[in-house]
């Protein structure tokens, strides 16, 4: 059994939908709530007070379905990847405008803790995570591991700190976290589709 | 043999009459609080201004109370479900039921748009469907939406907007975010329970859009707010 970090996901607090989640989490009207919910629920496990700017939050909504309507492959084959580089382009977009911001000290999160650390980065990865999850869940039966290496404040670190001249670096980061080796100088770049394009054998 | 109900008389006229005029006696209201408010006067004058305010605050309040009053009861209980354009078209009436619809979704984009104060005309909107329904297909989706937003707009179903500095938009005109918000809306896959939401969302979507869809409306280009209807409808 594969090592497994322990971020915690939180699929159960995203809306209840009678539409498939993939097509859900792309109508404001589920992806606004479904993230208020989350900030809700974060705030009150890592004991810490956040404000959400709604505007920007829609702004955000808007960049991220350009993003992945630009990227979306035609090959069915490559979907399931695919959920994963949407969940990436979602953290890109999400840190590169944070919508969120924490007035208060987390109270509960361990010191040396991501949350402890970087309240909103967390947030807002844990945020993509639980979606992507919950979409693989129901399109694949597939369980996701987040990698050991969320436990590793150094990549925290690393993220928060790369990001500030480099908004891309988060979507590497995430996909680092579902278990993939990134492209890091082009972390935008929909992974199979480079792949095909370096070793058309493929 | 069944009972025949008299053929109903056409209320809409006199629903926009008593909304035009609850409309200029709360612009009138502020308009006073703006013009000589605490403060803007001098202390003799000012005393005399305060009362002057007083007496035309209580008289507003009581003319808008007796106009939403008869307002209402003409109006009457908004018990119909909002429906989709493409089903509008389906229904006898399209034009009534349009305009109803507009008249309703249009009063709560405004507010969540940070409006304070604006007229919005059935009339107009009845008038602005009427006449592309005679010249579009009327499941030409993005097509018909683009020329319904564009006939909203010349028929002025917006008027007198104030937005007392609250308005969410930092650039682009209201009234074309407004409207195209509005047909984001009638477009939009959604259950009767999923209605104010989806109100919300086609909003929210459409101030984010702002810049390019006043762009679009101001060089009257319906392609290209046919598009955006097309690329954002399903995203509502």
């Amino acid at each position: 059994m594969p090592a497994m970090s322990d971020l915690k996901l939180h699929t159960e607090v995203l809306p209840r939908t009678n539409e498939p989640l993939r097509i859900a989490v792309r109508r404001l009207r589920w992806f606004k709530p479904a993230f208020l919910r989350f900030v809700e629920t974060t705030g009150r496990e890592i004991g810490c007070a956040f404000t959400v700017d709604e505007a920007k939050l829609a702004a955000i909504f808007v960049r991220w379905l350009t993003a992945i309507e630009r990227e979306r492959p035609v090959d069915r084959s490559e979907r399931k990847a695919f959920f994963e580089f949407a969940a990436a382009l979602m953290l890109r977009e999400l840190v590169a405008d944070m919508p969120v911001a924490a007035t208060s000290a987390p109270t509960l999160a361990d010191a040396g803790s991501a949350a402890a650390f970087w309240p909103e980065g967390y947030l807002c990865t844990a945020f993509c995570l639980s979606v992507h999850a919950a979409a693989a869940a129901q399109e694949f039966h597939a369980q996701v591991d987040v990698d050991p290496a969320a436990d590793d404040l150094r990549h925290w670190w690393s993220f928060r700190e790369n990001v500030r001249d480099d908004a891309n670096f988060s979507a590497g980061f995430l996909q680092m976290l579902l278990g993939w080796q990134p492209n890091w100088t082009m972390p935008v770049a929909f992974r199979e589709r480079m792949t095909r394009e370096l070793d058309p054998a493929l | 043999m069944p009972f025949r109900m008299p053929i109903e008389p056409d209320t809409m006229p006199l629903r926009e009459a008593l909304r035009a005029l609850r409309h200029v006696v709360r612009r009138s209201g502020r308009t006073v609080r703006e013009t000589v408010g605490p403060g803007l006067l001098p202390a003799p004058a000012a005393d005399v201004a305060d009362a002057l305010i007083r007496e035309v605050r209580h008289a507003a309040r009581t003319m808008e109370s007796a106009v939403s009053g008869v307002a209402k009861s003409v109006i009457g209980p908004a018990d119909q479900p909002m429906l989709s354009l493409e089903r509008i078209s389906e229904v006898p009436d399209a034009d009534l039921r349009f305009a109803a619809s507009t008249y309703a979704a249009l009063k709560a984009i405004l507010a969540r748009l940070g409006v304070t104060s604006a007229f919005v005309s059935e009339a107009a909107a009845r008038q602005a469907y009427l006449q592309v329904a005679a010249r579009v297909p009327l499941r030409a989706g993005g097509d018909l939406a683009a020329a319904l937003a564009l006939a909203l707009l010349d028929a002025r179903v917006i008027r007198g907007v104030g937005t007392e500095g609250a308005s969410r938009l930092s650039g682009g005109s209201v009234e074309a975010v407004a409207v195209f918000a509005l047909m984001l809306w009638l477009q939009s896959d959604r259950s009767e329970e999923e209605n104010e939401a989806a109100l919300g969302s086609a909003t929210d979507l459409s101030a984010v859009l702002a810049a390019e869809i006043s762009e679009a409306c101001a060089v009257r280009d319906g392609r290209r707010l046919a598009e955006l209807q097309g690329k954002y409808a399903g995203h509502v």
